[in-house]
């Protein structure tokens, strides 16, 4: 049998975001964790919110028939289209 | 309340006042129930501060707005909590225009977001000043 210790995954939805949030509030509040690693997992947090609040929003558009261009990052900069 | 106007007429009737006293005491007995139930602790604790019922009037809410309709989803927040998510959630006019559940839950992860920036702050504070 393997000593490994079993690592607890998010789960990858919004309120799986919330009680990863949650989680983070226990542990601040039994000493388990600071000030530092609850800032760092509120930015984390901010960006994944910003990052769904778009793709809800990029849907919207999409779900009225608006056609998105894909983007490329290159090393001359952003290309707009496929070529 | 006009249900029970009939306590205070007077009547000849000797079986009348029997039926008063006993309708009085059962309503003594629900008023009682009625106590115990309000006094009665919900046992919960919020899931942001981690404090249980403020009063017997300010209770913990095991159902808070917007999770109305995903009621095992929903987060226990303290009477102190559960009026700062009403109002973010009100103005934020996610009531007022057909949402969907991921947006709720997105704006309930901003809410505690925002009380997660304020509560690392504070405890850095508290760490500063030890």
């Amino acid at each position: 049998m393997s000593n490994k210790p079993t690592i607890k995954l998010t789960e990858r939805t919004s309120s799986g975001l919330c009680d990863a949030l949650f989680e983070e509030f226990d542990l601040l509040r039994n000493g388990l964790s600071d000030s530092h690693r609850a800032s760092a997992v509120a930015k984390l947090a901010v960006q994944i919110i910003n990052t769904k609040k778009l793709e809800i929003e990029a849907a919207t558009f999409h779900k009225a028939g608006l056609r998105f261009v894909p983007l490329a990052l290159t090393a001359k900069g952003i290309s707009i289209g496929k070529n | 309340m006009n249900e029970f106007k009939f306590i205070m007429e007077k009547s000849t009737h000797p079986d009348h006042e029997k039926v008063k006293e006993k309708i009085l005491s059962l309503f003594n007995e629900i008023q009682n129930l009625y106590k115990q139930h309000i006094r009665k602790s919900t046992g919960k604790l919020c899931d942001i501060c981690g404090l249980g019922d403020e009063n017997n009037i300010y209770k913990v809410k095991d159902v808070v707005m917007g999770y109305e309709h995903r009621k095992h989803l929903s987060p226990c927040l303290c009477n102190r909590h559960a009026c700062g998510w009403n109002a973010s959630y009100v103005r934020s006019r996610l009531m007022f225009e057909g949402t969907t559940d991921e947006e709720i839950d997105l704006h309930f992860a901003r809410h505690l977001v925002n009380h997660l920036t304020r509560a690392s702050r504070m405890k850095l504070v508290k760490q500063e000043m030890i």
